[in-house]
């Protein structure tokens, strides 16, 4: 594997259209641009799941709707974009898992339903170790996460977000340009409402279409009754 | 809740000790218990999700 381009991305020289071996004048920013659109392309569907507050289950909720899609036969994609929270490999018992680079970018983890999934945590050896990075440095993962894991052809895209309305939510956007739906997922608490509502703005005023609305730990299941 | 914010409602989830289980056990609840109500929740929802996103077709899968 060469890297001949300023781009200095890995994986991609091989697979790049500004690659001539040599000579490539990609910058970084456009050759960015470009692997995440040739990515996305082979998407169908791709939806964001957030809900600027922690805790609510966002990653639970998105993990199981990912597993369910994927039971109902579609080819689908679970993008963990919670960097400092990684916690989709734990919820998929993955978490000793580790991605293999290909010629064709990083390959992600395949559960035995045939769900993709990536995440920072796949990554990280000390799963006890906090991630303390500055936003250039997580606008470079989320780039990552999109442009160089090689999803393949998929009929849904799952990205499951942070909390808040920042950098990874501005990023993931402005990149796909094209997100078909965000999922906002809240508990029936009046502070989960409170930040929920600025997520459905956030959406609103991205051009992102709304799926709908999850209310998560709605009712109390007992275990003891019939 | 969905009515005042004019948005789709996909569903509930229960507040369900077999998906905390599960979760914790890394073993998704919609594989290892499918029958339960908290699958069937998840299940429900993957419909309603792939409706929403596909309005021709009926059901889904």
């Amino acid at each position: 594997m060469v890297v001949t381009g300023e781009c200095r991305l890995l994986h991609t020289c091989e697979m790049c259209e500004f690659n001539n071996d040599t000579d490539c004048k990609a910058d970084k920013n456009e050759h960015n641009r470009w692997i995440v659109n040739k990515r996305m392309n082979d998407i169908k569907f791709k939806l964001i799941i957030g809900s600027n507050k922690g805790g609510v289950g966002k990653s639970t909720v998105t993990t199981n709707l990912a597993v369910a899609l994927a039971e109902k036969g579609f080819k689908v994609g679970l993008a963990d974009a919670d960097l400092h929270g990684p916690n989709i490999p734990k919820l998929m018992g993955a978490d000793h898992v580790r991605l293999r680079a290909t010629e064709e970018g990083i390959d992600p983890y395949e559960t035995r339903n045939g769900l993709k999934v990536a995440s920072l945590g796949f990554l990280i050896e000390d799963p006890n170790m906090h991630i303390a990075w500055r936003d250039a440095v997580k606008y470079d993962f989320i780039i990552e996460l999109l442009g160089n894991i090689h999803w393949g052809e998929l009929d849904y895209l799952l990205i499951d977000l942070p909390p808040g309305t920042g950098n990874e939510q501005i990023t993931i956007i402005d990149f796909i340009g094209d997100i078909d739906g965000a999922i906002i997922v809240t508990t029936p608490q009046e502070l989960a409402l409170l930040d929920a509502r600025k997520m459905i703005s956030f959406a609103r005023d991205s051009n992102v279409p709304i799926v709908g609305i999850i209310e998560n730990m709605s009712t109390l299941t007992c275990q003891n009754c019939a | 809740m969905a009515e005042e914010l004019v948005l789709p409602y996909l569903g509930s989830i229960p507040l369900d000790g077999d998906i905390t289980e599960q979760s914790d056990k890394g073993d998704p609840v919609v594989l290892s218990i499918p029958d339960s109500i908290a699958a069937k929740a998840f299940m429900k929802l993957a419909d309603t999700c792939h409706q929403f996103l596909n309005p021709e077709t009926a059901n889904a899968g």
